[in-house]
């Protein structure tokens, strides 16, 4: 059973996680944009989010998201996050999560990516690198 | 420790840094009586700081420095972020009887607490996921575990419920083994979790 055990730690360790969509978008108000590999997406409940998207809100605009890894993220008005990193693997629930704060306020909570691992989660602004441990955090940047 | 896994993107913290302004993170109150693992910063110049306390918060300016301090308004801030983020996940319990992968009769109630919890969320998905308890082989579990997610996912289906083939997953014994330690029989394991979120 333990021989069992490390070969199945040791097949978890090689698995390539799924690259999939990374979360979708679950509430907005006002203008959102999610851009594309230069398309501009317009929100709407159920869109997919996915890695190297660049998700943005206007004046008004707020919008909430969940990821695979059920954590969470809103943005406030005048926001814009680039994902710019996302893996997850459901079976083993390891994976990597790393998105940057360009600019406004963005509200972070964090899932099992941020608890698998130290640093599997981070979070980049113009000034820092955060290593997320596990907690809801809001980021600034001006 | 920390501080030496963080150092490695030092130098892309750095091509990002340029001219750009500040910017300042603030630790939130926990959900549910969660623990605060905590955030932790690092400047471009190495310099490491650790938040872990609801309502610390720390700035930082160009050129480099961390400054840390309670915030007063608080209040203020959750109230601004709260209403937009979207509500946690919310996972629904269906126990098996060993051996067996079949909903039982009087648990299929739970699928009209499933069906509430959707109409209340605009653009929500639905996550299957099989456990075992540690008893007996790990692949077997892996397999035996999936299966009833399948199994799970199947008779959703006939109740027209729409699920994703790749979110139906097989946690196997992991959970389990993590928590009781190998080879524990235990009911509350043989378990499959209908994740509305």
């Amino acid at each position: 059973m333990r021989k069992c055990a490390v070969l199945i730690s040791l097949l978890v360790l090689v698995e390539a996680p799924t690259l999939a969509s990374a979360g979708r978008i679950k509430s907005h108000v006002g203008e959102v944009t999610v851009l594309r590999g230069g398309q501009l997406l317009p929100a709407v409940p159920g869109l997919a989010v996915e890695q190297g998207d660049i998700v943005r809100t206007g004046k008004t605009g707020r919008v909430g998201i969940t990821f695979s890894d059920n954590s969470r993220m809103a943005l406030l008005p005048s926001s814009s996050v680039s994902i710019d990193e996302f893996s997850f693997d459901a079976t083993s629930i390891r994976g990597t999560f790393v998105t940057t704060v360009h600019r406004g306020k963005v509200g972070f909570v964090s899932g099992s990516i941020a608890g698998s691992k130290r640093d599997s989660m981070r979070v980049r602004t113009p000034t820092t690198l955060l290593g997320v441990r596990g907690t809801r955090f809001l980021v600034e940047v001006k | 420790m920390a501080r030496t896994k963080l150092l490695g993107p030092l130098a892309l913290l750095a091509t990002l840094g340029g001219c750009a302004g500040g910017s300042r993170v603030t630790i939130l109150p926990p959900e549910n009586g969660h623990d605060i693992g905590g955030v932790e910063l690092l400047d471009r110049r190495g310099k490491t700081l650790l938040l872990d306390k609801v309502g610390e918060q720390a700035t930082t300016a160009d050129p480099t420095m961390l400054r840390i301090k309670k915030t007063s308004r608080l209040q203020g801030i959750v109230k601004e972020v709260d209403q937009s983020f979207p509500p946690p996940a919310r996972a629904f319990v269906i126990t098996f009887p060993a051996g067996t992968n079949t909903i039982p009769e009087d648990q299929r109630f739970i699928f009209e607490q499933i069906r509430n919890e959707l109409s209340k969320r605009p653009g929500a998905e639905i996550v299957i996921q099989g456990f075992t308890d540690s008893s007996g082989d790990s692949e077997l579990n892996d397999k035996v575990s999936l299966d009833r997610a399948q199994a799970v996912a199947n008779q959703m289906g006939e109740f027209g419920f729409q699920v994703d083939g790749a979110n139906v997953v097989g946690r196997g014994e992991r959970e389990a083994v993590l928590k009781l330690g190998d080879n524990v029989a235990r009911d509350t394991y043989r378990r499959v979790e209908v994740i509305v979120r």
